[in-house]
């Protein structure tokens, strides 16, 4: 404590230095010394949002301010005594004193309180603010010196005289060529490219260096994905949607979109007109487009139990939000809720902006898709005249080929007439016996319809279960066949009882019983289940309805595919009792989705002969996965311990060891599947339903070992190591009638594991299309019938099989040239536009009638001009036309601040009243006019910038503490991707390959795990191969539930918003990750390799600094240098695992025949000198 | 020679708080704090904290200066920091803590109208046709406590042993009805993304306090039941400088990313590296006089220092057996609950400020009870052990102990309801909380609600209060403190938010 006591005089005397914001001790200027403390300390009852005004007194007007009150003057120009704000500042009785004590808001300062003093009395003056003047071009000051190069140095050096300072002299060439490259490129120079800069010493050089950097490649397309960072963070761009689920989604194009325009040094104008209404130009590219995605960046929700109309909402708010601090430097989000406290933006304002971005053709909440890469709707491929001639040309194709296949042949048709009856002939015998009662356990009406239907009439309670009783006189019965049919008076006039429309059956079953003994009576055991149609997002398979209550059910998707559905049962014995029977059927509708009732059923009943039983086919459940486990003793292996799921009865809802059997989609038969990557066993399995009994030969794979289980007993088994591949096992299992379980467990020894499973069909076995030709006539539709044929067709007419080949083969071309089509989120405007209100309290479900806006920008910026309601492309015209000043200040001054490390004006995110004063309001003026007036051109004012004396000068420490004054360059740590982007240069291992697909470069294992959801789509994070680890950082894959870890620690941030600056900090995490990350490690390694293959021995440690830092170390340092390195050498060559270890971190290859040791020594050196300042650090 | 130096821009993090004061009042800061005269700088919290006396009384005298402080906010801290474990997905106070005997014979009975007023719920149970009450399945026995007992579920034995020293919170109410939104709020005092998250407001108030461990410390249980998301953001440092980010201590290898020198690396090879690394640094502070510099030796030299400290951290070796006992079996086993409850101890121990624990898996939207059971046997021992802990080393008195989900659970029954199982849909409405420690009233019960655990009848207590009343307890007027971003003044509780003194002790 003493210590830290013993700073204090030292803090005194900073504040003693430091408190002199004005300049210059007379001139008081409203905007830069006054209004911020007003606007601080009193708008917030005393501003511009009228709910809050006390007293009816506004201090941000000069009328308002001056105006008669009812006790005198708030303000008398000139006069201080008579001006009631200086009394009340000053006020002794703290009842009057302003700010009030209970504000929150800190006093006055005696500096402030005289600030106020001599404003009032040197007249009281307002002065609009300043960021909301209409751009005029200052005259560059007339200050000469030889110092001075360009305009710039003129408003830098004026003022640096006005302080008395002096700015700092050029940096060596070095030092200059390295910040040069940084800045342009992201890349720092190699060591041939410094040489050839530092050899050119005719004038000029660095004029020439920068023409190179701005005009020739590759470094243009550097310095498109250098300047593409930033805007990024402003555009909020990433791969996934952020909510929930966290779903993968395709919008790379956009980034690839910004990419091509700075590369192309696309004019500013028509970069933001582009990207914010890119849609609606006339005769729009397929670039602008996608140049609008710009406007679909922002987190999106998949969120079950989430509001459509909320999603909308925010959607809009954020895309309002974002235009506000992009393009005008605003915190327009403050008006959502209640007029700006600070700035003159009303909350009819914001709902005036908001406007122009409610009317999207989106749907609000999005469902998860299992594919990571859907381009969330609405969405536009690419597809350029080349790729729709060849796809037209397919497309006539298919239709020529399909005209030819369906043409009538009255051969075919014979002999499938025939076909069709002899099945008939296989002993179906269909009749429909009469309702006699229909009972709902949950006080549903059920009504008998005269076609023998019944319905349910009244609303659908959460759960049913309905008791249909039917009579019939047959003895012979074996199949029952439900049809369930749509009704007008369901919801949507479909199938389900559901608000949508759909509907879910959790169980059915049988019962028979005697009329002539109702004693008699017997459980039917229905062993086998088909339906005609089954919802494939989850395991909604028509067979878990036959057993009820085992939490798996038969989904109709009826509220995505309306009409009718059959479905059909087999008992494993003929029912009906002599002289008549009740044929009592319950259906269970239990599940999570309430009222998902059938609406409209009718039974049918049949015989069923032997013949015909075996030519029906197998049913089977989804595929379950468990595991993986492993054995815990040493000397166990998996093969030899049974984890439980191998016993019979198999049980999908039993868990083992605390894991549960998941429902495993991504096995599909007849392809390789991967499995978990940890060794151990698990276990794939599902049950077989065979109407008779059965052989079924299957082809097997595994990756390693294999078991099969069949009803509880092993059937195979294969003790192997090996890669799954199809084939490499055979076998034939015998089914017995009815419920079969099978269990494949796969034993893994190292690497991922893997299961391959297909199983042949049997010759006589009918395709399930064809079960309409054995279903009773009312049951099969006409496009069932359909069906029908075209799959006797494809197994019965060669002709027919080839033709269908055929189109399948130029659809699979038409498929395949879609998905090579980049798929991106664009904007869709609705045909109709949504009208805006104000939203009280900014909530989406308030809107306050009374307050209808149209479309427009804030008041105080002027308006727009448009014929009719104006669009988002007249908004984006007037943002970069001349009414706005705005949007060109605040552009330039975020390149000023890209190379500076800070801005003209510091709140690079406010130019509002509580923004900072420019530090050079002229410069930026100036700077803007330019940028403005000389067509907007990017690269021209970043040429300007760059060519100044005041970038080239040395960061060397002066009087200028903070460099805001520009008496020297400003150091500045590089960026995330700065850092990671010139490791990779330097080491060599780079790939420069522009655009595309996001990356997925290394990452520690497991982070995407442990925050998604089970289901999501990006919970599993696969590391890319080869380049996809080396590409620049702008490619990397950005998740934002678990963003890139390195980057997160090195200060991006998470993109799920509008970010217009960094914080740079300085954290110990940060140094590991330059430690540890394998990226880095392999990085040091590589670039160790290259200075032992490419430099003589003796200039190694001199060539290793200057390729890191661009700077020839001292001689002290050469010698710090080659101490560490014999220190490495001796350890590593004592000890040549560590060695090989340290050297084979990362997949880039050793090159052949290095000497690991050496490598390894020099790997630390490497290490070393890129995680110092020399190298992290802009000079 | 000397060269003039600049000094730093950036925050550097410091052993003595402050020292750190001292260092962060960088004249680029102190001149953004006095341009705007905002006041709460950071730091200067921190130091009041140290010096548990308000700030205002530290002899520095400059007009600007005192004005600067006298803004802070002061009152004696109670707590020093906290351990907030928040139960992801949103645990049933009807089957854990809000004890409603009378449901029992409502079973399957409507929910009455004029109970559900016609409140908004989510689209996953607004489609049912009818909302029959789901008594809780599970007994509630009677547990001591400094009032007359408490009612308690059987599912919470452990923690029951404990309600002596533990308040209960039954009238919180949310805005929040969906989880993503429900979880951002509790964290972060907003249900949009972009603020910082409570622990990363505590690592810029309180500052640190142990060199060689992060300020906010985040460690994530995969749960049992069905399991919700989590984010990033729910432990990000929103606008605040990134340095307040939430650590990430995991189970398994990686326990800090990148904590561990690679194969092939030894700690020597690193301390001879790490040297050279500072050669080069001190020689680029000479040349360029660059305060930020000497800064990043300091950080290096903490990161070497943490490569020790962690795995210190984490070795439980040294743990005596009757303490991994109160344990349970579970505290063996990396990444589960009891063993995080035993590393928040030992990180409340050495200094760590904010240590968030979560529970994934408390989502019960069907299969409550037996979902239930098992997230409560996988939380409940380690739990009420680390409250013993921590009352029996004397840390209880100043360490906040929250334990919460982002929002309640309906008394109607979503999908199937039978007298053995049921689900729950989210109920924003009222749900109940815990806080033990740190100055809190132990051993009793706070707020009422209506018969159905529908309603709350008796002291409401929204998220900003319960956020305004622990920033309270750690020293802070919740009014101020806060953070100049984008012109505003950013708070933790917005511009809401009441300290709820009937639970002060």
């Amino acid at each position: 404590m003493t210590n830290a006591r013993g700073n204090l005089p030292l803090l005194t005397a900073f504040i003693g230095a430091a408190v002199v914001p004005a300049q210059g001790a007379d001139e008081i200027r409203f905007g830069r010394d006054i209004r911020p403390i007003l606007s601080d300390r009193c708008f917030l009852c005393h501003g511009p949002d009228r709910e809050q005004q006390q007293a009816g007194l506004r201090l941000d007007s000069f009328t308002d301010a001056t105006a008669e009150r009812r006790n005198g003057y708030a303000l008398i120009a000139g006069d201080l005594d008579a001006s009631l704000l200086w009394h009340r500042i000053n006020a002794l009785d703290l009842d009057d004193v302003m700010p009030p004590l209970d504000s929150g808001k800190p006093q006055l300062s005696d500096h402030e309180k005289d600030l106020i003093r001599r404003w009032i009395e040197q007249g009281g003056a307002y002065e609009d603010h300043w960021a909301f003047e209409p751009l005029t071009s200052p005259e560059p000051p007339t200050v000469d010196d030889p110092w001075i190069r360009n305009d710039i140095d003129r408003f830098v050096l004026q003022r640096l005289q006005h302080e008395g300072l002096l700015p700092n002299a050029d940096a060596d060439a070095a030092t200059l060529a390295r910040r040069t490259y940084l800045d342009v490129t992201g890349l720092p120079p190699t060591t041939a490219e410094l040489d050839v800069f530092l050899s050119d010493t005719e004038p000029g050089a660095y004029e020439r260096l920068i023409d190179r950097l701005l005009t020739e490649e590759p470094y243009v397309t550097r310095h498109a994905e250098r300047m593409a960072v930033p805007w990024m963070d402003l555009a909020r761009y990433a791969d996934t949607s952020g909510i929930h689920m966290d779903a993968g989604r395709t919008i790379w194009p956009y980034r690839d979109w910004v990419l091509n325009a700075l590369r192309d040094n696309m004019p500013y104008d028509q970069f933001v007109i582009e990207q914010l209404a890119g849609d609606l130009l006339p005769e729009r590219t397929n670039e602008q487009m996608v140049a609008s995605g710009f406007n679909r960046c922002h987190v999106t929700t998949d969120e079950g139990g989430a509001i459509n109309d909320e999603a909308l909402f925010e959607y809009a708010v954020e895309r309002t939000n974002t235009l506000g601090t992009v393009f005008l430097g605003l915190t327009v989000n403050c008006a959502q809720c209640h007029d700006h406290k600070f700035d003159p933006v009303s909350q009819d304002d914001y709902y005036a902006l908001l406007a122009f971005f409610n009317n999207n053709e989106e749907p609000g909440l999005y469902r998860q898709a299992p594919d990571p890469y859907r381009a969330l709707e609405p969405n536009y491929t690419i597809k350029t005249q080349a790729d729709a001639a060849r796809m037209a040309e397919l497309e006539a194709h298919v239709t020529a080929l399909t005209a030819e296949r369906d043409k009538p042949d009255p051969d075919e048709a014979e002999a499938m007439a025939t076909f069709e009856q002899s099945l008939q002939d296989d002993g179906w015998n269909w009749t429909t016996p009469a309702v006699i009662t229909a009972v709902s356990s949950s006080g549903s009406t059920l009504e008998i319809q005269a076609d023998g239907s019944v319905l349910a009439t009244s609303p659908a309670p959460t759960n049913d279960d309905y008791t249909i009783v039917l009579g019939t006189e047959r003895t012979d019965l074996r199949a029952i066949v439900l049809d369930v049919l749509q009704h007008t008076s369901l919801p949507h006039g479909r199938v389900g009882r559901g608000s949508n429309g759909n509907a879910i059956m959790s169980g059915i079953s049988a019962e028979i019983v005697s009329h002539a003994d109702p004693t008699q009576r017997t459980d039917i055991n229905l062993i086998w289940a088909w339906a005609d149609h089954e919802q494939p997002n989850e395991d909604f398979r028509v067979v878990n309805a036959l057993t009820p209550n085992n939490g798996r059910m038969w989904a109709l998707n009826a509220h995505v595919l309306p009409d009718d559905r059959v479905a059909m049962f087999l008992a494993d014995e003929d029912f009906g009792y002599e002289g008549g029977s009740d044929l009592i059927i319950t259906m269970n509708f239990h599940s999570i989705y309430a009222g998902h009732s059938l609406g409209n059923v009718r039974f049918h009943v049949s015989s069923a002969s032997e013949d015909a039983l075996a030519t029906l086919p197998t049913a089977h459940t989804n595929w379950y996965i468990v595991g993986p486990f492993q054995p815990e003793g040493r000397d166990q292996n998996a093969y030899d311990v049974a984890f439980g799921p191998e016993e019979a009865p198999l049980d999908f809802a039993k868990t083992y060891e605390d894991q549960k059997w998941r429902y495993a989609p991504g096995v599909i038969e007849g392809q390789n599947v991967r499995l978990a990557e940890t060794t151990g066993a698990e276990y794939v399995a599902r049950e077989f339903f065979a109407p008779t009994q059965q052989s079924v030969d299957l082809s097997l794979g595994s990756d390693d070992g294999i078991q099969v289980y069949l009803n509880g007993a092993l059937v195979h088994e294969n003790r192997v190591n090996r890669g799954v591949a199809p084939d490499q096992d055979r076998l034939t299992i015998e089914l017995q009638p009815g419920r079969n379980t099978y269990v494949t467990k796969i034993v893994n020894t190292g690497g991922p594991g893997g299961i391959y499973y297909s199983e042949a069909v049997p010759e006589d076995e009918l395709a399930p299309d064809m079960l309409a030709w054995v279903l009773p006539e009312p049951s099969v539709t006409d496009a069932f019938a359909d069906r029908a044929r075209a799959a006797w067709r494809t197994s019965h007419s060669p002709r027919y099989l080839e033709l269908t080949e055929g189109i399948t083969a130029a659809q699979g071309d038409i498929d395949t040239l879609n998905t090579s089509l980049p798929i991106t989120m664009v904007m869709q405007e609705r045909s109709e536009v949504r009208p805006s209100y104000v939203m009280m309290r900014g909530a989406y479900d308030a809107p306050d009638m009374e307050r209808k806006v149209a479309r427009g920008v804030p008041g105080v910026l002027g308006h727009i001009v448009s014929e009719g309601t104006p669009t988002r492309t007249d908004l984006a015209r007037w943002l970069v036309g001349d009414e706005n000043p705005l949007t060109a200040r605040v552009t330039v001054n975020r390149f000023w601040a890209q190379l500076f490390g800070q801005g003209l004006v510091d709140t690079v995110e406010d130019f509002g009243l509580q923004g900072t004063w420019p530090s050079h309001p002229e410069l930026l003026d100036w700077l803007a006019v330019n940028f403005r007036d000389n067509g907007w051109n990017v690269r021209d004012t970043m040429r300007t910038m760059l060519l100044s004396s005041t970038y080239r000068q040395t960061s060397n420490g002066n009087a200028d503490q903070d460099a805001t004054l520009y008496a020297r360059f400003p150091r500045q740590r590089l960026s995330a991707e700065q850092i990671r982007d010139q490791a990779l240069h330097v080491s060599g291992l780079l790939i420069e390959h522009f655009g595309g697909p996001s990356v997925k470069p290394y990452q520690p294992e497991g982070l995407w795990r442990e925050v998604a959801m089970p289901s999501s789509n990006t919970r599993i994070f696969e590391q890319g191969m080869g380049d996809a680890l080396w590409r620049r950082s702008v490619y990397t894959y950005w998740k934002r539930a678990s963003p890139p870890p390195a980057m997160l620690t090195l200060d991006a941030p998470t993109r799920e918003y509008c970010s217009a600056q960094r914080i740079n900090t300085n954290t110990p995490l940060q140094a590991l990750v330059l430690w540890n990350d394998v990226q880095f490690v392999e990085a040091a390694r590589a670039t160790a390799a290259r200075v032992l293959l490419e430099t003589p021995e003796e200039q190694r440690l001199v060539d290793l600094y200057r390729r890191c830092t661009g700077a020839t170390p001292s001689v002290g340092l050469q010698h710090a240098m080659a101490d560490t390195l014999a220190k490495f050498e001796t350890r590593y060559s004592g000890d040549p695992e560590a060695a090989a270890a340290l050297c084979g971190v990362g997949d880039a290859p050793i090159p052949e025949g290095m000497n690991t040791d050496q490598l390894a020594a020099w790997t630390m050196l490497a290490n070393a000198v890129l995680s110092s300042d020399a190298a992290i650090v802009k000079d | 020679m000397s060269k003039p130096t600049h000094t730093s821009r950036y925050r550097i993090r410091t052993a003595d708080p402050l020292e750190e004061y001292l260092r962060n009042l960088t004249r680029r800061r102190f001149f953004g704090s006095m341009a705007s005269t905002m006041g709460a700088g950071l730091g200067a919290t921190a130091l009041s904290t140290l010096l548990d006396t308000p700030a205002a009384a530290a002899p520095i005298t400059t007009d600007d200066t005192a004005h600067l402080l006298k803004n802070l906010s002061h009152y004696a801290p109670r707590a020093k920091r906290v351990i907030y474990m928040h139960m992801e997905g949103a645990p049933s106070q009807i089957d854990l803590y809000d004890h409603k005997p009378g449901l029992l014979d409502k079973y399957n009975e409507d929910l009455p109208d004029s109970i559900r007023n016609g409140q908004r719920i989510t689209t996953m149970t607004s489609g049912q046709s009818r909302f029959p009450v789901a008594p809780s399945r599970f007994a509630f026995h009677r547990a001591a406590n400094n009032e007359g007992g408490v009612m308690l579920s059987e599912l919470l034995p452990h923690t029951a042993a404990m309600a002596h020293e533990i308040c209960f919170i039954r009238s919180m109410h949310t805005d929040a009805i969906n989880h993503e939104p429900g979880i951002t709020f509790f964290q972060t005092g907003s249900e949009q993304a972009g603020r910082p998250s409570f622990g990363a407001w505590m690592s810029y108030g309180l500052g640190s306090a142990n060199e060689d461990l992060p300020t906010f410390v985040v460690m994530i249980t995969q749960g049992y039941g069905n399991m919700q998301a989590l984010s990033a953001r729910f432990w990000d440092s929103g606008f605040l400088p990134s340095e307040h980010q939430g650590c990430k201590l995991r189970a398994g290898k990686d326990t800090v990313l990148y904590l561990r020198n690679p194969d092939g690396v030894s700690r020597d090879d690193r301390r001879a590296m790490l040297d050279l690394a500072s050669t080069i640094n001190q020689d680029e502070y000479e040349r360029s006089g660059d305060a930020e510099t000497m800064a990043r030796i300091a950080q290096h030299e903490m990161a070497y220092r943490m490569q020790m400290s962690v795995p210190e951290l984490t070795d439980i070796s040294d743990e005596p057996e009757h303490v991994l006992n109160m344990y349970g079996p579970d505290v063996r086993k990396p990444g589960t609950f009891s063993a995080n409850c035993l590393q928040a101890r030992r990180l409340a121990e050495r200094g760590v400020r904010f240590i968030q624990l979560y529970m994934r898996g408390w989502d019960a939207h069907g299969n409550l009870p037996s979902e239930i059971r098992k997230q409560c046997g996988a939380v409940d021992q380690g739990q009420a052990a680390l409250l013993k802990d921590l009352k029996q080393r004397g840390m209880l008195e100043d360490t906040l102990v929250l334990w919460a989900g982002e929002f309640g659970r309906t008394v109607y029954c979503q999908g199937a309801l039978t007298k053995t199982n049921y689900g729950r849909d989210h109920h924003p409405r009222c749900f109940s909380l815990w806080v033990a420690g740190g100055g809190i009233k132990p051993g009793i019960s706070y707020g009422q609600t209506d018969d159905y655990s529908y309603n709350i009848v008796k002291d409401p207590v929204s998220v900003h209060d319960l956020h305004a009343t622990l920033l309270h307890n750690l020293g802070f007027d919740h009014t101020k403190l806060s953070y100049r971003h984008q012109g505003r003044d950013y708070r933790l509780t917005d511009v809401h938010g009441r300290v709820v003194r009937d639970i002060l002790a």
